[in-house]
């Protein structure tokens, strides 16, 4: 069912394509941060050999604003050419262009790159979105429906439901399972899909309390601001009661924008900042002010807060590169670096690195790693798991081999199939569709006669014939049935010889066999006719002579297939012989 | 390579053989190689290899696979290709076995790593880096490779089984770039022996009643045909498409995508033509027995055909208006389209997809209203267009999905019910009308595509995407109307509408939607850089609140809506449109920026 263009066992460039009964949803349109040519963007040319992308696919759904989960959209919707429906939550509509331009810019104008997607496509992919609000069920056409849920992770992230009919897919995007200062946790509720998606970037991983990891967060920034060092923080970390003395800046663009959309959207917010925003504006901090490119030079310690996180671009990046030589100095990383990225690079321990034009930069700065990222450790996942209980589950946005030790934990501990395919690779899974099925009053009537009342958690078999017209199943008698249709009804009959060792006449042999019957089968109707034909029910028995031995009478049974078992009784009974009477 | 890159490599090369020093970024093995390529690209590779001996050391230390990671060894098989590419640095690794052990048998196919997707993606694209040369043929036969390709055009994974079949193509395409033209028969042994087995195993999957097989088959031949155009491939079409037409007469008829892309691939090459081979009667026995939704794509790509058979151009055509012609019969319209269609195809087909389902309905109607979209602007249509018909058909599959067709028989009604408020049939109905505005068209039918365009602009019911539709068909039909000769003003009819056109304009300008905001605004600027300069034009926007409401969308709280409003003002300024004194509307314009 899932096919995986991107962020299989990888992360960065999600791009997950679902095909459920007969529709096909593109999950999140992602880029990687890691490369800056053709490279950065899901291979397209694998969703459809033939035929429009616009005809193939009947909607495309983001999760969030990060850009391994939107930054191919306007490559994909308006330069290869997708002109069909995109489906977002409300903040994620609102921030998106923001990011996709702010990341053009980075790419095309100061990086000079090519092929890349222009202001006027962000704003015309933009317009083929339709934003949707949490638990709203989004009828996309007459078949497939789909509903967000919380995710939590950043400003309107939202797992999703797709359905059609009775089957149905969870994509999770990524999602935090504990709340954080500003955002709530993700939650969904029992909806038992055939397959839950969910991301995995920390699947080997279970955290600490928040509270400690911000004590330890504290403290490490303390350290170097009292060794006269400088620290920057990189993407989301909290921007509150650090109790210093220097300088506190928050760098402008992202961050200010970010929090104008925290403020716009503060239902999206964690209950404990709605509450107070009545009183007191949270996202407004009286010891931080904005940040100058000037202050990078300014002597002495301060501490900065830039974006993004993962140091593969803009103000965060610049920062770094001036502080980086300087060992009294410190980056704290707050989360997961995407491969490719300076931030992977420095956490992977490398202290060279190579820039632009062939630039080396000496890492001489401390490097700290604070998990403050908003993705569902181990715990998270499988708490997850547990809540939507699905048929199976895919792990994707991981890697394998962290994978992989939660592949087995989740298919120990829920007894369900675990699946972790490699970006590429197809996974199908057979499901079984029910599909609704319309009686007709006659023949619950008929049902009713007969003195069985239905009951809910009893399954009955009821005997009937199935019209299928028009996409509709409809269960009627087999005389409505023929009657709706127009046929004329055709018996059918079973026939089979049995051969006597019996002298007497072909009358007298009828006349035994019916008294042997009438002494057997005692709840049955078995009559003799007047032309010398035996009936029991709807089984028909005549005698006749042999052609060529006149010491053996050859009985002629025949019946209908509604009473089979009879008739196969009758032959075997027949077969053994007739009792012997006196001559 | 320079010598720094020299004094570095070593260093580099036993990290990647450590395996206490795991890579842990796969992007710097990607880019890695990109330097390799551009470094092999510019002097010999053998001297490289030569020069830096710590290369062979790490391509022989992958050959104990237990210590070195999935992505090691990807990197490393890749490597390996990109260096034996060139004939003699081949020769130099074959000697050494490393080529056999890396891609023999005994090689990667043998290891565990072998499950990882990566490991037999680097495998194939290493051997289609080597393919390059006569050796590298005589490697892949002995080997055993080519077998192992054919297995992997079945992977799980859907960038290996491409690779595989590509790779089967190229290697195909290199054994026979160099076969005597006398030597046409794949048959006889003349062929190379790789050629020769790629040909047989392409004829038994040909002949495989397994669906997947049959795909395969069809892909490598498809690529086979678009990419070769040497003699040899009229010898293999010769060969093959007995086969592939035995494929026709099963039922249900197996990979039908893939069968339409070869026929398609053959009849382009230009090593064919239509008429040749049998290949006309192919193309017309898959179009006559294809459903209408299958059978559309080949109509199109044979309607694209530059010496198509005329009897072929007017079956394809007859799947093509067949929808359309179903749409017409169905509200009355046409006893018989002229022009569009005789009549005499059945069209049953067609009328049970459009009644089938509110799916299947629109599916073939986009699919359809595409086509015909991508067809009327190519030089070899229908000549004549059948512009009225096809007109009357899309106004009326807008008005059955605007709701305003009332059902006079029991098809039409379904219809009716099946399409209204359909957005997906609307914006390609929209798209395709935008298109007919090249043709020409009698007055009377273009005041029938006003009053629909106009119908679609103010209708409450139509999204913001439909609207944007609508306004780039009418902005095409506008300038089409005045591209006519002797028609350099505006008519009265296209005056008439403008002056409806504008309180339309108004209300999307105050919509609350900031995509309908910035359409409309788009939409102005396109105007008034067209009719900026005249009279009658001026005269109809000033007396409309458009320029007033222009300039309030200056101060709209969307950024993308301010922007188009500063580019609307502009335009309306540029030709002295502008509702307040030019200085005013300076400061106003420099307060947004």
């Amino acid at each position: 069912m899932p096919e995986l263009t991107g962020a299989g066992q990888d992360v960065g460039r999600s791009c997950i394509l679902v095909s459920i009964a007969g529709k096909n949803v593109m999950l999140d349109c992602g880029m990687h941060m890691g490369y800056n040519d053709d490279r950065r963007f899901p291979d397209f040319s694998y969703i459809t050999q033939s035929g429009r992308l616009t005809d193939f696919l009947d909607c495309v759904i983001i999760s969030h604003f990060h850009l391994d989960h939107c930054g191919a959209l306007p490559y994909f919707s308006e330069m290869v050419g997708y002109d069909g429906p995109i489906y977002m939550t409300h903040p994620t509509q609102a921030i998106c262009p923001i990011l996709l331009e702010d990341y053009r810019k980075i790419a095309v104008d100061k990086k000079g790159e090519a092929n890349f997607f222009t202001s006027q496509m962000i704003k015309d992919c933009m317009k083929k979105v339709v934003a949707v609000h949490l638990h709203q069920t989004v009828q996309v056409d007459d078949e497939l429906e789909i509903k967000a849920y919380y995710a939590g992770h950043v400003l309107g992230a939202a797992m999703f439901q797709i359905k059609v009919g009775s089957e149905s897919v969870v994509y999770t995007g990524d999602y935090n399972m504990t709340p954080d200062r500003h955002l709530g946790a993700a939650w969904i509720d029992k909806c038992r899909p055939n397959l839950l998606i969910t991301e995995s970037t920390y699947a080997t991983t279970i955290r600490d309390s928040k509270r400690c990891r911000e004590r330890d967060f504290l403290k490490k920034v303390h350290e170097t601001v009292e060794r006269g060092g400088k620290v920057v923080a990189a993407g989301r970390l909290g921007m509150e009661r650090m109790n210093l003395k220097v300088p506190i800046y928050f760098s402008t663009g992202l961050t200010e924008k970010a929090n104008h959309y925290y403020k716009l959207f503060i239902t999206w917010t964690n209950q404990k900042i709605r509450k107070t925003f009545v009183q007191r504006n949270m996202f407004e901090f009286k010891h931080i002010k904005a940040f100058d490119r000037a202050f990078a030079d300014n002597p002495g310690p301060m501490v900065v807060f830039a974006t993004p996180g993962m140091l593969h671009a803009g103000q965060s990046l610049q920062i770094f590169r001036k502080w980086a030589g300087n060992e009294k100095n410190m980056v704290i990383m707050p989360g997961y670096c995407v491969q490719g990225t300076v931030g992977h690079k420095i956490l992977s321990g490398q202290r060279k690195l190579e820039m632009e034009g062939r630039q080396v930069l000496e890492v001489k700065m401390q490097v700290e790693y604070m998990s403050f990222s908003a993705h569902a450790d181990a715990k998270g996942i499988m708490q997850l798991v547990g809540q939507a209980e699905p048929e199976c589950v895919l792990l994707v946005h991981g890697e394998a081999k962290k994978m992989e030790f939660l592949r087995q934990k989740i298919e120990q501990e829920f007894r369900v199939n675990c699946y972790m395919p490699a970006n590429g690779e197809t996974v199908t899974l057979p499901t079984s569709p029910s599909i609704p099925v319309g009686i007709s009053l006659g023949l619950l009537k008929r049902e009713m006669a007969q003195g069985l009342l239905p009951e809910a958690k009893k399954p009955r078999l009821l005997h009937g014939t199935l019209i299928m017209k028009d996409s509709n199943f409809r269960l009627v008698s087999s005389e409505q049935a023929l009657k709706d249709l127009g046929l004329a009804e055709h018996q059918l009959r079973f026939t089979c010889r049995v051969h006597l060792q019996d002298t007497r006449k072909e009358q007298e042999t009828a006349l035994r066999v019916y008294s042997h019957l009438k002494n057997t089968l005692k709840d049955h109707c078995v009559q003799h006719l007047p032309d010398g034909s035996v009936t029991v029910e709807s089984i028909l028995i005549q005698a006749a002579a042999h052609s060529e031995d006149p010491g053996t009478k050859v009985l002629l049974v025949s019946w209908t297939y509604q009473d089979e078992e009879l008739g196969s009784f009758l032959t075997s009974l027949l077969k053994n012989g007739l009792p012997q009477t006196p001559s | 390579m320079d010598h720094e890159c020299s004094r570095l490599l070593p260093a580099l090369c036993a990290v990647l053989a450590d395996p206490r020093q795991p890579v842990a970024d796969d992007t710097c093995l990607e880019k890695l190689l990109d330097w390799f390529k551009t470094v092999t690209e510019a002097e010999s590779s053998l001297q490289l290899l030569q020069d830096n001996p710590c290369l062979v050391e790490l391509l022989s230390h992958v050959l104990k696979p237990q210590d070195v990671s999935p992505g090691v060894l990807s990197f490393a098989l890749r490597l390996a290709g990109i260096f034996a590419a060139q004939e003699d640095c081949f020769q130099y690794l074959e000697q050494g076995q490393l080529l056999l052990g890396l891609f023999g048998e005994a090689g990667a196919l043998s290891w565990t790593a072998w499950n990882v997707p990566g490991v037999r993606s680097g495998w194939i694209q290493g051997l289609r880096a080597l393919a390059c040369h006569p050796g590298a043929l005589h490697f892949l036969a002995y080997s055993g490779a080519v077998d192992s390709v054919f297995s992997l055009q079945g992977d799980p994974s859907l960038f290996v089984a491409s690779a595989a079949s590509q790779l089967l193509v190229h290697i195909l395409a290199l054994s026979l770039q160099d076969v005597a033209p006398g030597a046409l028969h794949p048959e006889g042994s003349t062929w190379p022996a790789c050629a020769q087995k790629i040909v047989g195993h392409v004829e038994e999957s040909l002949r495989s009643t397994a669906s997947p097989q049959v795909t395969q088959a069809l892909n490598v031949l498809t690529s086979t045909f678009g990419r070769c155009h040497s003699p040899w491939t009229r010898a293999l079409w010769g060969q093959l498409s007995p086969l592939v037409a035995h494929l026709l007469e099963r039922d249900p008829i197996p990979a039908i995508h893939s069968l339409v892309d070869l026929l398609l691939s053959v009849a382009r090459s230009p090593v064919f033509s239509a008429a040749a081979c049998g290949l006309e009667e192919m193309l017309a026995e898959t179009l006559s027995r294809l459903s209408p939704m299958q059978a559309g794509p080949l109509a199109l790509g044979t309607l694209k055909l530059q010496n198509c058979p005329q009897a072929l151009r007017d079956q394809a055509f007859g799947v093509l208006f067949q929808p359309l012609v179903c749409i017409l019969k169905a509200t009355s319209q046409a006893d018989g389209p002229p022009g569009l269609l005789d009549g005499t195809v059945d069209g049953s087909l067609t009328v049970d997809v459009l009644l089938s389902s509110k799916s299947a309905c629109a599916g073939l109607l986009c699919q359809t209203l595409a086509h015909l979209a991508e067809l009327q602007v190519l030089p070899q249509s229908l000549s004549p267009w059948p512009q009225g018909p096809l007109l009357d058909a899309v106004v009326t599959i807008l008005h059955l999905c605007d709701g305003s067709e009332a059902p006079t028989s029991s098809a039409e009604g379904r219809l009716c019910g099946t399409l209204v408020g359909c957005v997906r049939v609307q914006r390609a109905a929209l798209d395709f009308l935008g298109t007919l505005s090249q043709g020409t068209s009698p007055q009377e039918s273009v005041l029938r595509v006003f009053a629909i365009l106009l119908k679609s602009l103010e209708s409450p019911e139509s999204s913001p995407t439909v609207l944007k539709k609508a306004f780039q068909a009418t902005l095409r039909w506008l300038r089409n109307l005045c591209k006519t000769p002797g028609c350099s003003d505006l008519s009265p009819d296209t005056l008439l509408f403008l002056r409806e056109l504008f309180p339309v304009l108004q209300k999307r300008l105050c919509s609350p939607c900031w995509e309908v905001r910035d359409s409309a605004l788009e939409f102005l600027t396109h105007l008034s850089s067209h009719w900026g300069g005249q009279a009658d034009f001026r005269e109809a926007l000033q007396a409309s609140e458009v320029p007033t409401l222009t300039r309030q969308l200056l101060q709209d709280p969307e950024s993308y809506v301010r922007a188009s409003a500063i580019a609307a003002a502009g335009q309306l300024s540029g030709h002295g449109l502008q509702a307040v004194p030019e200085n005013q509307q300076a400061q106003q314009v420099g307060a947004v920026i």
